[in-house]
Order: structure tokens, then C-alpha cells, then sequence
């Protein structure tokens, strides 16, 4: 009776560690998820914000003549050599079409495209992209900057919100929601003051 | 039992350590691609500080020091290299600021230059017009290029002793200082002279020594031949007030003139004077060698009243290019055009 009595508990005690693990089992794997949806959003802003100075910076590096080529709210491109020394490179930013392959519905393709390299679409969750521009005396101009107007930029404000490709969603309310990270940055280009 | 109730506890222990472990091994990676962005920006901020602080050396007149570490916060920015064009015009400069193990490094060309500095094509460019002119005593003005010292004439872009904005002004001139002027040729008529009226607020605004009451000063120094500065004396335009300098006054760099300026001391001063009013009165009142060495340049007041008087012996405004060229080192007005920035 009392071995018997040892197994039935021992049974109850196995289900019962057993549920407690498969539960913790579910709780880790979502929270994992969630932690590599937030580390990716980060690290896909980061990338992209690394990038983006990366270029700017040497817009109209080695240039003479015209550095900025198109200057719209979203879409830029801009001609600077990308190497100490290096020969010209042209470079542009540009939205691209919705991302149908991920869950997010919000986020669209990431355009850089260089002469040398061609076009790179980067699918990097991006639900916002705002560029905006500033003249000598921080005006800002109005887009899209045409004509004489390009060679008065001086400031580039570059505005950019990434979201997770896929939902998080809470087990407990059901509600879906997306990890985004938002970058802001006001870039002034040394080169686009040049006298010539 | 017992044995299988311990390894249950065992096993569950290690599970819930390698859950811990994978949460902290991921919240970790998150942190330190943050904290990799923060460590880029510093770095780059860094050596953007040492560009600044290469530049604020330059304007106070000395020589940056390459290769030497200067800690700021908990990174470090240095001067790599630099380099300087033969007339100091150009700098070429390396940078580098690193914070934690991040470096970034700032590739650079400058022109420096001054500004606003209007150009002095002679002696005394007199902008103004109609104006009045007077020259008495032992004054005189030569157009000859002087060297900075002003024993030697340099031999070579010499300038008339008076420029004026038309003839009828030309004539006043002749008349009134004949054979007192000197120069390629003595007078002449230039119309491109640049008015340094809207210049004067940012020369006043930026003085380095201001004297804006009338009195009698003791002796002065005004700066340095490696570190020009800019002095403002004001008397007024009631020339029965004066300023007047009572002792030796030696200067290098811009000086701006209004109203009635006396001179009793010996006078050196190396550089621009833009005189400045309706009625201005500069006298020289030593002997020895009192004088201008540079250009003047008189604003364009119309019917400004000008009058220099040399009671001593031998006062001279002698044009010098190497004086005008010094006197565009005044750091507070130095600017620097970007030729090239690769970071």
C-alpha cells in the first residue's frame, strides 16, 4: 500500500514538474523571441545608422562642382569618394516597394545604391523615412531642393524608425505589437561648404 | 524516490540556470550593440574636439602640439599630423579621438584667411567722397612697400601714397599734401576701394582694447607681431574732445580710429587703421620715427573730414603688404574655408 502510495505521489510530482517545465519551456521561448526581434530591430538601426553618417560624411569629398545630385523628403543622392583619396562615388537613398515577406505590414525596402556596388534593397523593417534639409543659416529648405538650391544645403536631417519584421504578441491579452527603434540625426556634411 | 526526486530538482535547477543564462546572454548582446554606437560617437566626437582645439591654439597665436594626448572624459583625442602651407594659409591635419577601444580618425584640409579684411590698395584709401583732406607738419604718406619693420623698402608692389574714389577728390588731396606724398604715383584715383563701414561693428564688437571716453592714456602695447589685435579708440565726432596717448604706443593688427586721436608718444603701429567718423584728427606728436606701417583705410562717410598733423619729426603712413598680411592673423576674426574632410 505504501509503495503504492509512493508511486501515485511520485506520478502527481512528475506531472506536475513536468507541466511547470513545458510552461517555463513556452515563457522562454517567447521571451527569447522577443529578445531577438529587439536585439535584431537594434542592431538593424544601428547598422543602418552607422551607414548612413558612414556615406554622408563624405558627401562631396574630392567633388567639384555639384555634391548633391537629389534631395527630396525621401530619396537623396549625392556624389563624394568613399576612400581617403579614393575616386568619386555617387550614392542615393531611396524607399522601396512594401516588404511583403515579413508579418510587419507597415515596413518597406531600404534602397542604397552606389555606382560602384550598384543597388542594395535592404530589408531591414524600416516603417519610417524622413530626410531633411538645411541651408548656411539653418533654414530649411523645402522639398523637393531643385536646381541652384542643392548647393545651398549645408545640414542634412536624416529621420528613420525600424520595426521588427515579426509581432510580439501578449499570451495573456493577445495584443500584437512590434519592437521598433526611431534615430534621429542632423548631419553636416564638411565638404558641401567648399568654396568650389 | 529519493534518488529520482533529486535529479528531478538537479535537472530543473539546470534547466532554469541555461534559461537565465540565454535571457543575460541576449539582453548582453543588445547592450553592447548600443553601447558600440555610443562608443563610435564618442570616438568621432573626440577627434572632432582635437580639430577645435588645434584651431582655437592657432588663433591664440601658437603652435599645436602633434602627437601629444589630451584626455577628455574617458577617451583621449591627439593631433597626428600637421601641416602648414609656407605662408600659413593652408593646414593639412590628421586627427584621432578614441573612447574604450573605438578609434576614429579625421583627414583634413583648411584655408584660413580673415575675415572681414578689406584689401588696401595704397597707402591711404580714402573711401569717402566728397572728402576733406588735410596734411600738416612734418606728416607725410609713401605708397612704397615697407617690410614689417619698416627699414626696408621691399622693392617690389609698391602702391600709390593716396587712393580717393574720383578726381575732384584726387585734386583735394594734391592740393592739400603736394610733395608730402610719395608713391606709385603719389595720388590716384581707385574706386574699388571697400568701404569698411559694415566691416566696423564686428571690429568694435571683437576689440581687444577699447577706448570709447575721451582722456589722456599712459603708454600702450597692443598685442604683438605673433599675436595681432584690434583696438578701437573713439573719441567722438566733437573733435574738441580728444583721446590721447600720452606715452609710447606700439601695435600690431587692426586699429580703428574716430574722431580726434592724438598721438604724443612714439608711435609704431603695424597693420590697418580704418578711421572711422565724420571728423577725424590724427595727430603725431614725437620725434623719432612715429608712424603707420601698413594701410589706411577711410571709411565712407560722405564729406568725412580728415586731418593728419605731424608735429614731430618724420611721422609717415608707410604702406606694407607684410604688415596688412600680419594683421589678418587676428584670431578672433579668423575663419577657416574646408578644402577637403575625409572622416
Amino acid at each position: 500500500m505504501s509503495t503504492m502510495m509512493d508511486m501515485i505521489g511520485s506520478a502527481i510530482l512528475f506531472g506536475i514538474l513536468a507541466l511547470t517545465i513545458i510552461r517555463v519551456q513556452g515563457n522562454l521561448n517567447t521571451t527569447m523571441m522577443e529578445n531577438t526581434l529587439n536585439l535584431n530591430t537594434q542592431s538593424y538601426a544601428v547598422a543602418l545608422a552607422r551607414e548612413i553618417e558612414h556615406d554622408l560624411t563624405k558627401a562631396g569629398y574630392g567633388v567639384t562642382g555639384s555634391k548633391i545630385l537629389k534631395a527630396d523628403s525621401t530619396e537623396i543622392a549625392f556624389k563624394g569618394a568613399q576612400i581617403y583619396g579614393g575616386s568619386l562615388d555617387s550614392i542615393a537613398y531611396s524607399i522601396g516597394a512594401a516588404d511583403t515577406s515579413s508579418m510587419n505590414p507597415n515596413d518597406f525596402l531600404f534602397i542604397r545604391a552606389a555606382m560602384t556596388g550598384g543597388p542594395l534593397s535592404m530589408r531591414c523593417g524600416m516603417t519610417y523615412f524622413k530626410i531633411s534639409y538645411y541651408d548656411s543659416l539653418n533654414n530649411i529648405l523645402h522639398t523637393p531642393v531643385t536646381g541652384i538650391a542643392l548647393s545651398a544645403i549645408r545640414g542634412i536631417n536624416i529621420k528613420f524608425r525600424v520595426e521588427s519584421l515579426d509581432p510580439v504578441t501578449d499570451p495573456l491579452t493577445d495584443f500584437v505589437n512590434y519592437f521598433a527603434v526611431s534615430w534621429e540625426k542632423l548631419i553636416y556634411p564638411r565638404n558641401l561648404g567648399k568654396p568650389f | 524516490m529519493g534518488r529520482t526526486a533529486m535529479l528531478l530538482v538537479l535537472g530543473l535547477g539546470v534547466a532554469l540556470g541555461l534559461i537565465g543564462f540565454q535571457i543575460n546572454r541576449s539582453a548582453a548582446i543588445a547592450t553592447n550593440t548600443q553601447y558600440a554606437y555610443l562608443k563610435y560617437m564618442n570616438a568621432r566626437n573626440l577627434a572632432r574636439a582635437s580639430v577645435h582645439a588645434a584651431l582655437r591654439t592657432y588663433d591664440r597665436g601658437q603652435t599645436p602640439a602633434v602627437g601629444v594626448d589630451t584626455k577628455f572624459g574617458n577617451g583621449i583625442f591627439r593631433l597626428d599630423s600637421l601641416r602648414a602651407s609656407p605662408d600659413g594659409d593652408t593646414l593639412r591635419m590628421v586627427t584621432r579621438g578614441e573612447y574604450a577601444e573605438s578609434t576614429y580618425v579625421m583627414r583634413l584640409t583648411l584655408f584660413r584667411s580673415t575675415k572681414p579684411f578689406p584689401t588696401v590698395n595704397a597707402a591711404i584709401a580714402i573711401r569717402a567722397t566728397p572728402v576733406k583732406f588735410s596734411l600738416s607738419g612734418k606728416a607725410s604718406v609713401d605708397g612704397h612697400n615697407y617690410n614689417i619693420s619698416g627699414t626696408n623698402k621691399v622693392g617690389y608692389d609698391d602702391k600709390p601714397g593716396v587712393a580717393t574714389m574720383t578726381k575732384a577728390d584726387s585734386a583735394i588731396v594734391v592740393n592739400a599734401a603736394g610733395p608730402l606724398v610719395d608713391g606709385l604715383p603719389p595720388v590716384v584715383m581707385d574706386p574699388s576701394t571697400i568701404d569698411p563701414l559694415e566691416f566696423l561693428d564686428i571690429y568694435k564688437n571683437n576689440a581687444d582694447y577699447m577706448y570709447d571716453t575721451p582722456g589722456t592714456y599712459a603708454a600702450q602695447t597692443w598685442g604683438d607681431i605673433s599675436n595681432p589685435v584690434i583696438v578701437y579708440a573713439n573719441a567722438g565726432d566733437d573733435t574738441s574732445f580728444a583721446i590721447k596717448f600720452a606715452g609710447g604706443v606700439t601695435g600690431y593688427g587692426i586699429l580703428v580710429v574716430r574722431g580726434n586721436v592724438q598721438f604724443n608718444g612714439n608711435l609704431n603701429f603695424h597693420g590697418l587703421v580704418v578711421v572711422d567718423g565724420f571728423n577725424t584728427t590724427v595727430s603725431f606728436g614725437a620725434s623719432g620715427t612715429p608712424g603707420i606701417l601698413g594701410g589706411v583705410i577711410i571709411a565712407g562717410n560722405a564729406g568725412a573730414s580728415v586731418t593728419l598733423k605731424g608735429t614731430g619729426a618724420n611721422a609717415k603712413v608707410a604702406y606694407s603688404s607684410e604688415a596688412l598680411s600680419n594683421a589678418r592673423n587676428i584670431g578672433k576674426l579668423r575663419y577657416y574655408t574646408i578644402l577637403d574632410w575625409f572622416e
